[in-house]
């Protein structure tokens, strides 16, 4: 055996020994020490690599959607384009809106009944009061004041919001409003509404531009005494914890 | 390159160990990963890679352990010296050189008896019931080793 490996034993030894002397003179021994340090420190990358893990599903997710959206998108251009050729042969106004402005909601307003939100950009974007604004799944709300670095938004949720909507596949006309749940109202009596329609906007009024989803029936109340039907739409937007939101300049 | 496959080696040994011995067991009985890595590594490729991982393996083993800070990195690091101590008087690539693997078992779960004080009885129990088996299986997982390397050899 080497004299040098009998040296690096004999030093390593010396350590072993050293140390259990010191450990044996603590209160609090040295490994519970050491476990308490790095334990956390270890648990922390363990989340960490778990999370990334959780990253990395979402992530694909993520992508498969921007696949399925981008292919969505392609078509919806052929058809935009058929479209405005169509108008253009028809004589018809475009009326898609000229920009779409994405927004981080960084603030919710505490009133008691109708809820409203501040957004993080304003009028120095171009934002204007009374811009439309919509989620990630339907109408959202309107601009209701601009201030140069923020905004604040109206959400559909709110007693005084009377919006012009149809039933995408009749054309049934109606007002949207809100009372704790959603009414169209104003739907003649017999008119065709079926449970599970789609009711986008109607571009009536100078705010939202015509198409845009808010929402789907789900139930159809026919009065007695009256000769209009009032039909529930249950909302396709999450009002309570947006995220981001999307202004549209007009 | 090696260092480095010997670090992560000793990783892996080392989770095995403290992890997942329950789940690797057959009965009560585990192999001891600690030890088949120092010996594996002490005989085929340097004897101070076993002394120093044995060291190092030891102070992280030592800290999940309710022993004094210092024990394992004594006990793994005197196991690579009595294995260097065995090397130069076997044949590495023969069955029987393991002999020295379940020597190094055996002194490792015999130190481990012998510091928690037990009772004649209790200590020959256990050393019957648990050292023994356990300085068998990991003579036999040693010997599944053998067999790998010397196949790829």
């Amino acid at each position: 055996m080497k004299k040098k490996f009998v040296l690096t034993y004999i030093l390593l030894t010396l350590v072993s020994l050293f140390l259990i002397i010191i450990d044996s003179r603590l209160k609090v021994p040295l490994n519970s020490q050491l476990y308490k340090f790095f334990s956390p420190r270890i648990r922390g990358v363990v989340n960490q690599w778990a999370e990334c893990k959780k990253c990395e599903e979402k992530n694909k997710s993520l992508q498969k959607e921007i696949a399925e959206l981008s292919y969505e998108r392609q078509i919806y251009r052929t058809l935009k384009q058929e479209n405005e050729e169509f108008r253009k042969i028809l004589g018809f106004q475009s009326n898609f809106p000229l920009d779409i402005i994405p927004a981080v909601i960084v603030n919710k307003l505490p009133e008691m009944v109708n809820i409203s939100y501040v957004i993080s950009k304003g009028s120095l974007k171009g934002i204007e009061e009374d811009d439309a604004v919509i989620g990630f799944d339907g109408v959202f709300g309107k601009v209701l004041k601009v201030g140069s670095e923020s905004a604040v938004i109206q959400t559909l949720m709110n007693y005084n919001v009377a919006l012009s909507a149809i039933d995408q596949r009749s054309d049934v006309k109606g007002i949207l409003k809100w009372d704790m749940k959603f009414y169209l109202e104003g739907v003649p009596l017999y008119a065709d509404v079926e449970a599970g329609d789609t009711i986008v906007t109607s571009g009536r009024g100078s705010i939202f531009p015509r198409g845009l989803r808010i929402g789907k029936v789900t139930k159809i109340i026919r009065g007695e005494s009256t000769y209009k039907s009032k039909i529930e739409v249950e909302p396709f937007e999450d009002f309570n914890n947006p995220d981001v939101v999307f202004v549209i300049k007009r | 390159m090696r260092i480095f496959i010997v670090v992560v080696l000793s990783l892996i040994a080392l989770v095995l160990r403290i992890n997942f011995s329950d789940l690797l067991s057959i009965g009560n009985v585990s192999f001891n990963s600690i030890i088949i890595l120092l010996y594996f590594v002490t005989l085929f490729w340097n004897g101070y890679y076993g002394l120093y991982i044995g060291f190092l393996i030891g102070i992280l083993y030592g800290t999940f352990f309710s022993v004094h800070f210092g024990f394992y990195s004594l006990v793994f690091s005197s196991l690579t010296f009595v294995i260097v101590a065995f090397r130069d008087k076997i044949y590495k690539y023969e069955y029987r050189s393991l002999i020295v693997l379940f020597i190094a078992t055996f002194l490792a779960g015999l130190i481990e008896l012998l510091v928690q004080g037990l009772s004649a009885k209790l200590f020959f129990l256990h050393l019957i019931t648990n050292v023994l088996p356990e300085s068998i299986l990991t003579t036999i997982i040693g010997m599944g080793i053998l067999y790998l390397i010397k196949r790829a050899r």
